[in-house]
């Protein structure tokens, strides 16, 4: 009897629609309807049902930057992305810049910091991920790219110069380790 | 690179006597804050938790005459929905004016009733379905309303004047009467500012969870846990003790989470979390945030300023006045900071000062990167230029002349006057004015420095001085930090209740511990700040974390390095004097015999196994009463002397502005963090020019609704606002600039932010020759004043 209920759960479980993740290397399934709902954003998924809060929300409407993750290798706000939207897809988000092996920071990470970049910090993991979506397409940014592509990405604190500052930086110490 | 430190010689000796500070030391959280593991309110998720969610007034103005919840309660996935009939039966307590839900409501957006549900999206839904009939009241939004409007408060006021925490309005020294008999040349200025905001990008967020009748709060105050703790204590009735705030990183503050729009998201969280026998986290979004976070004190305002001189440029009188609607309501210390600027930024013998602060309906004012200076700086800078173009005299030189100084009177509006020990405008202004090369740029009032086409280019300067001490407050937020020595390994650990909100405070109180102590910063932390079992007063705003705390876990440090070797002579039976602390090495030894020492563990025994320092600041706001000149018998105090020079460039068929070049200089006394420094003075220059050229609230004047409610109508600066080229930040470094903190040093952030407001106002006068008095210079005022706006004065209150 027992293992009959099972079988129908089972059975269930294997019809349910599934949203499938890759989120910095590791594979998500999550259920739809139940840990995923069509109307949740990524942003959402992520920080409350994933407890990956490292990428932040500030404005919740595409406004503020601070919700920066990368799909496929492409920045994108979190807050105005579904999670369904994202089935299949590869999401990169602050959590897994730290080199997993070592430990260590990523060098965009060392340099915000060497630079001075942050003061709050709220905006910091969503200007990290622009930083990173520059510098994979562009090793070797001018001042002017630089701009441009922080120019989604809001700061209150800094200023933007010690921001614009670190990337110079990470460009630098990145171009240097290939 | 765009930092500019100029050292004399005495400070180049002093920082060959540091090992820490004076270094450009990272902040002591990087690590946290670059990975994304920093805490922030809404990172807090608690086991079976809900989520709240506001319902908010439309009206600027009403009375609830009824409100029907039920249906909202009734929807599935909703746990509980509180309005203000909740607040009796829950004991909540809600004296004036800590309003957090009544039968009325007093500005757009203002809160009405809120829901705990399962999720966000059924909170909201749950919001439509409650029923409320609003009365609507008349509302007012400027001060001109307000003085004729009917009381908002008739159970604490009856004409409509706030009341604040700190009065009196009213304020005169010398007699102005003879002052303006005396002067040659009289001015009269009128001045307008609109509703300006913070503009932070974390919102406010509160998680709050009942165990028993302890209540746990996370948040983000700007005032310390344990005051936090205090309000909530008295709030929800229950004792302090069972208040147990966690004060979590904090997503920008300047100035806009102190205290009520915290409080209030955190008292309703609180609220919902005892209905619903559940955890409840609020987390509110911009628009919220927009119409409930505080505005700039003093809001909406008009200043009137009337000053005069003699032929030679001497001031003479000033006779100032400032009317400003300061919301639903205020404490105040804004405006009459205005009348600190007034008092203390030029010599001028003959002075009154009067405020008017007004009920009105707009959330309440509050700091803003600063209280009051940088609002009541472009006023008088306005009414001096104008004598000064009447002179013909070259601003610099009218600044050389009557700019406070060292051994002045400095006037306090809210405490007792006191001498200024170090500090200089005319030193500050003749230096910096040099490196800009104000000479050689300089043509003339209301001339052009440089025409191509359609655009005029014209430069600019300003003055400020600024509190650096703090601003006065109750005894009971005297500052007091902890250290704790780890026997087993000399490790450090310190606290007070306060956290940083990105000013570097935490790192620099580390560096003065690690100064003192001799130990490395990576040895030291700062224990995460929480209201229970820690000490009071860490509370991060006014430029005071430089002398309070730094004072406090100075003392605290030498307190604890001298019962270590206190005890640590009598046991080796030698002069204190030729002790040398080794808390890395876990040793006390004798200096130039390291064999002979004891144990740090040994102390850790001598004093019941728990080796603490304490320390206070002595005296809040003033600076120690020993401090005292020996020849004037005064006492001492210190103000932050800051100036602005600005280059841009006007547009005249468009109206639009550039800044070409803004430089920023103070006289800090000695740097204690460089990176801090620079971090402060450049994200000050950056946050002030946006304020300048656009931002401000409009209202629509038929609701009283801010109409430009997020980041793409409220636009603050952007990526591509800035260059590094555009902004020099100059520091004139000399310990005898801040005589009366341990290391010489005060705080700088705030006063650049008053000074470099009004630079870019005197530039785009001089580009354009035309005075606009009031701000933001949008392009639309540019072009009003010019004559080729064809189109009317925007709709609406600004
Ligand atoms: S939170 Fe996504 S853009 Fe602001
Ligand atoms: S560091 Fe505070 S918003 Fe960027």
């Amino acid at each position: 009897m027992d293992e009959g209920k099972n079988d129908l759960i089972n059975g269930a479980r294997m019809r349910m629609q599934k949203i499938k993740l890759t989120i910095n290397g590791k594979l998500y399934e999550l259920i739809l309807g139940y840990e995923v709902q069509p109307w949740h954003t990524l942003a959402f998924t992520l920080r409350e049902k994933l407890g990956l809060t490292g990428t932040k929300i500030g404005c919740d409407r595409g406004e503020c930057g601070a919700c920066t993750v990368l799909m496929d290798g492409r920045p994108i706000l979190s807050c105005l992305t579904l999670t369904v939207e994202c089935d299949g897809k590869n999401i990169e988000t602050i959590e897994g810049l730290l080199n997993s092996k070592t430990g260590k920071l990523h060098p965009i990470q060392e340099a915000f910091i060497e630079s001075g970049a942050f003061q709050c910090g709220f905006c910091t993991p969503g200007m990290i991920m622009s930083a990173k979506a520059l510098l994979q397409r562009n090793p070797n940014p001018t001042l002017e790219e630089i701009r441009e592509a922080m120019s989604g990405n809001l700061c209150r604190c800094t200023g933007y110069i010690p921001i614009f500052n670190a990337i110079m930086k990470a460009a630098e110490k990145m171009r240097g380790m290939t | 690179m765009s930092f500019k430190i100029i050292k004399s010689e005495k400070a180049e000796q002093k920082y060959k006597e540091w090992k820490v500070l004076g270094k450009p030391i990272p902040c002591v959280n990087s690590y946290l804050k670059v990975t994304g593991k920093a805490a922030f309110t809404d990172d807090i998720i608690r086991p079976n938790m809900l989520y709240g969610k506001i319902l908010r007034s439309p009206f600027a103005h009403a009375k609830i005459v009824k409100i029907d919840a039920s249906e909202a309660e009734a929807l599935p996935g909703v746990s509980s929905v509180i309005t203000y009939k909740d607040v009796e039966t829950m004991g909540v307590s809600q004296k004036p004016p800590a309003y957090i839900l009544t039968d009325r409501v007093f500005y757009v957006g203002d809160v009405v009733a809120a829901v705990a549900a399962e999720d966000e999206a059924i909170a909201e839904e749950a919001l439509d379905l409650i029923k409320v009939e609003y009365e609507p009241l008349p509302f007012w939004l400027t001060p001109e309303e307000a003085s004729s409007a009917q009381p908002m408060h008739p159970e604490v006021t009856k004409d409509n004047i706030v009341v604040g925490m700190w009065p009196p309005y009213y304020r005169s020294v010398g007699d102005i009467k003879e002052g303006f008999k005396g002067s040659d040349i009289i001015v009269d200025v009128e001045f307008r500012k609109p509703n300006i905001k913070h503009m932070f990008l974390e919102n406010f967020t509160a998680v709050a969870e009942w165990r028993g009748d302890e209540l746990h709060v996370w948040s983000h105050p700007q005032v310390g846990a344990v005051s936090f703790a205090m309000m909530l204590a008295s709030i929800f009735n229950v004792p302090t003790n069972k208040v147990h705030v966690y004060q979590c990183f904090i997503g920008g503050g300047f100035g806009g989470k102190m205290g009520d729009a915290p409080l209030r998201v955190a008292a309703l969280a609180a609220m919902l979390a005892k209905k619903s026998g559940r955890p409840v986290k609020i987390r509110t979004n911009i628009r919220e945030h927009f119409v409930e976070g505080a505005v700039l004190d003093p809001g909406i305002s008009t200043f009137k300023y009337k000053i005069g001189a003699d032929k030679l440029g001497n001031l003479k009188a000033i006779d100032a006045t400032v009317w400003a609607g300061q919301g639903e309501r205020s404490i105040n210390l804004g405006i009459v900071y205005c009348g600190d600027t007034i008092f203390n930024t030029y010599r001028i013998p003959n002075r009154s000062f009067k405020a008017y602060p007004y009920y009105t309906n707009t959330p309440m004012s509050q700091a803003l990167r600063a209280y009051g200076s940088q609002a009541g700086v472009p006023p008088l800078e306005e009414a001096v230029n104008e004598i000064a173009e009447k002179l013909g005299m070259d601003p610099v030189d009218f600044i050389i002349k009557n700019g406070l100084r060292d051994g002045d009177i400095v006037t306090q509006y809210l405490h007792n006057d006191f001498q200024l020990a170090g500090g200089s405008l005319p030193e500050l202004v003749q230096k910096a004015a040099e490196i800009f090369n104000w000479k050689e740029k300089w043509k003339g009032w209301s001339v052009p420095t440089e025409i191509s086409g359609s655009k005029r280019r014209g430069i600019g300067l300003a003055v400020a001085t600024h509190t650096a001490w703090g601003v006065p407050q109750p005894d009971r937020v005297k500052d007091t930090v902890i250290i704790k020595v780890n026997v087993n390994d000399g490790t450090v650990e310190w606290v007070t209740d306060g956290r940083d909100i990105g000013s570097g405070f935490d790192t620099v109180v580390s560096q003065v511990i690690a100064e003192v102590l001799g130990i490395d910063i990576k040895d030291i932390i700062h224990a995460p700040p929480q209201s229970v079992g820690q000490p009071i007063g860490g509370w991060t705003f006014a430029s005071k974390a430089l002398q309070s705390t730094v004072f406090a876990a100075y003392n605290a440090a030498n307190n604890l390095k001298r019962n270590i070797i206190t005890a640590a002579a009598s046991i080796l039976n030698v002069d204190p004097n030729r002790l040398v602390l080794d808390l890395k090495g876990t040793r006390i030894y004798v200096a130039g015999d390291p064999t002979r020492y004891v144990k740090l563990s040994k102390i850790g025994e001598i004093y019941g196994g728990i080796l603490i320092g304490i320390g206070s600041c002595p005296s809040h706001y003033e600076g120690p009463e020993s401090y005292m000149d020996p020849v004037t018998g005064r006492r001492l105090g210190m103000k932050g002397m800051f100036c602005s020079f600005a280059e841009v460039e006007v547009d005249i068929e468009t109206g639009k502005i550039d800044v070409i070049k803004l430089m920023v200089a103070t006289q800090p006394g000695m740097i204690l963090n460089p990176l801090m420094v620079y971090g402060q003075l450049i994200g000050s220059a950056v946050h002030g020019m946006g304020c300048m050229l656009w931002e401000g609230i409009i209202y629509d004047e038929k609701t009283g609704t801010p109409l430009n409610a997020s980041f793409i109508e409220y636009p603050i600066p952007t990526a591509l606002d800035v260059t590094e080229d555009q902004f020099v930040c100059v520091t004139i470094v000399d310990p005898d600039d801040a005589k009366l903190t341990p290391y010489r040093a005060k705080g700088i952030a705030e006063g650049i932010f008053a000074a470099m407001w009004h630079s870019i106002h005197m530039a785009v006068y001089n580009a354009i020759g035309r005075k606009i008095r009031e701000f933001p210079l949008r392009p639309e005022k540019i072009l009003r004043a010019l004559g080729k706006a064809p189109f009317p004065q925007t709709k609406g209150v600004v």
